[in-house]
């Protein structure tokens, strides 16, 4: 292969890997600000949510679903990403008894050989606060998904126990707040407390 | 360290318990080769065995005692594969000897999931082998990750489409851990360089750093010493 031939090469790898970036998107995971140091929480409005499952043509979504992280670039609908995680979530959605379902039909599946640090974020309808059983379901289901981010976390650390970060954004179709929470994977349970305050107070 | 017989996964763990104080001592650059090939050679034989009480727990339907004794067997392969690791850096094998310790572990991360918390010797075996790598092989490495878009997957446990069942990939069922199984790669997107890979053993060999695995074709041959003499004699 001549010079000329891997300058091109190159070139167009550049090119190829560049629209890539332009298509999925920075990884975009967490896409706010963290809670300040010694806070485990930060509560703020969300204003891109709605908007933009609006621009994408979603009319409806699922009670609990998964952003993918490309939500914020891609350029339509079909291009939504179907991230590794939808699927460990979907099943740890029905060991606790919540349908977790994707926001798109799985099409392909985008797999990265690194380890995740950062749960993808997960979008709650109001309803689903709405009643004692799906609280306490959605504390199992918590519960449930910070073993599995520790021990995620534990294999990536190699045995330390390092903090995590989980989003969830908690709307009723109207508007949407964007909890983070940030702390001790045992404890991501207690989240709930906190979506079921901020989806009670959605309607105010 | 004495031969046992254990019948129950609570036995293994005693007996690991018990013998931990002398694993600990052979599992170290500066403990005699026999003695830790003998060892080796004795947990190998003893993983064995215990994959026959795993058969013999899930025919009698026992699948939670073919669980505990996976989880068992896992801290013991760490081990294996660790003594597999002093053996091969003792050849001088450094690749080998890396492999084993991805391996060693892997087995142990898996272990200490899988075991009950406050069971020592898997916390123990985790941060042990922290500290080996960051004595045997220093310096930090860079990983090759690999994104790809997957068309199909499936469980191992039952074979249906992963995330459709309710198997959760690296929990053990019935004394097996499931899996996802790739079936279909639609598009290979793109290779990074990470330090925190899935798979350690996608090292990048830095040069003058751990030697590259031993290939047929570039093994340096031995000096024909007869051919040598005859020069000589002429």
């Amino acid at each position: 292969m001549e010079s000329k031939d891997v300058d091109e090469s190159f070139a167009a790898a550049k090119e190829k890997a560049k629209a890539q970036v332009d298509e999925w998107g920075d990884l975009g995971r967490p896409s706010s600000k963290l809670p300040a140091p010694g806070e485990s929480l930060l509560v703020e409005d969300d204003d891109y949510f709605l908007p933009r499952l609006r621009e994408l043509g979603i009319d409806n979504f699922p009670d609990v679903t998964i952003l993918p992280r490309n939500f914020k670039s891609a350029p339509s609908l079909d291009r939504l990403a179907f991230e590794r995680e939808t699927s460990d979530l979907r099943v740890l959605g029905r060991q606790a008894g919540v349908e977790v379902a994707p926001l798109v039909e799985k099409r392909a599946e985008i797999h990265e050989n690194d380890i995740a640090t950062i749960g993808a974020v997960i979008v709650i309808a109001k309803a689903v606060l709405e009643t004692v059983n799906s609280v306490a379901t959605l504390v199992e289901f918590f519960g449930r998904l910070g073993k599995f981010l520790g021990e995620k976390q534990e294999e990536a650390s190699r045995g330390e126990r390092i903090e995590i970060v989980q989003e969830v954004i908690v709307t009723n179709g109207i508007k949407a707040t964007r909890v983070t929470y940030r702390g001790s994977a045992a404890d991501l349970g207690t989240v709930v407390e906190t979506l079921k305050r901020e989806a009670d107070a959605l309607d105010g | 360290m004495a031969e046992k017989s254990i019948s129950k996964p609570r036995e293994l763990l005693q007996l690991i318990i018990e013998d931990w104080t002398e694993i600990r001592k052979f599992t170290t650059c500066s403990w005699a080769k026999q003695q830790q090939f003998e060892m080796l050679t004795m947990y190998e034989r003893l993983c064995s065995e215990i994959d026959a009480a795993i058969a013999g727990a899930r025919e009698r339907g026992g699948g939670d005692e073919a669980s505990e004794w996976r989880a068992g067997q896992t801290l013991l392969k760490s081990v294996v594969c660790e003594l597999q690791m002093w053996l091969a850096l003792k050849e001088s094998d450094a690749w080998s000897a890396w492999h084993s310790f991805c391996d060693a572990e892997q087995y142990a991360v898996n272990a200490r999931r899988w075991l009950p918390q406050s069971f020592e010797p898997a916390k123990d075996q985790v941060e042990h082998l922290r500290l080996v790598e960051r004595i045997a092989f220093p310096y930090p490495a860079f990983f090759t990750s690999i994104a790809v878009l997957v068309g199909r997957e499936v469980c191992t446990i039952c074979e249906s489409e992963y995330g459709t069942c309710a198997h959760l990939a690296g929990e053990l069922y019935d004394g097996e851990m499931c899996a996802r199984r790739c079936e279909e790669i639609k598009e290979a997107l793109h290779l990074a360089l990470v330090r925190n890979p899935s798979d350690k053993r996608l090292r990048l060999r830095e040069p003058g750093g751990i030697d590259p695995p031993p290939r047929a074709e570039s093994r340096p041959k031995k000096p024909r010493r007869a051919k040598s003499k005859r020069k000589r004699r002429r």
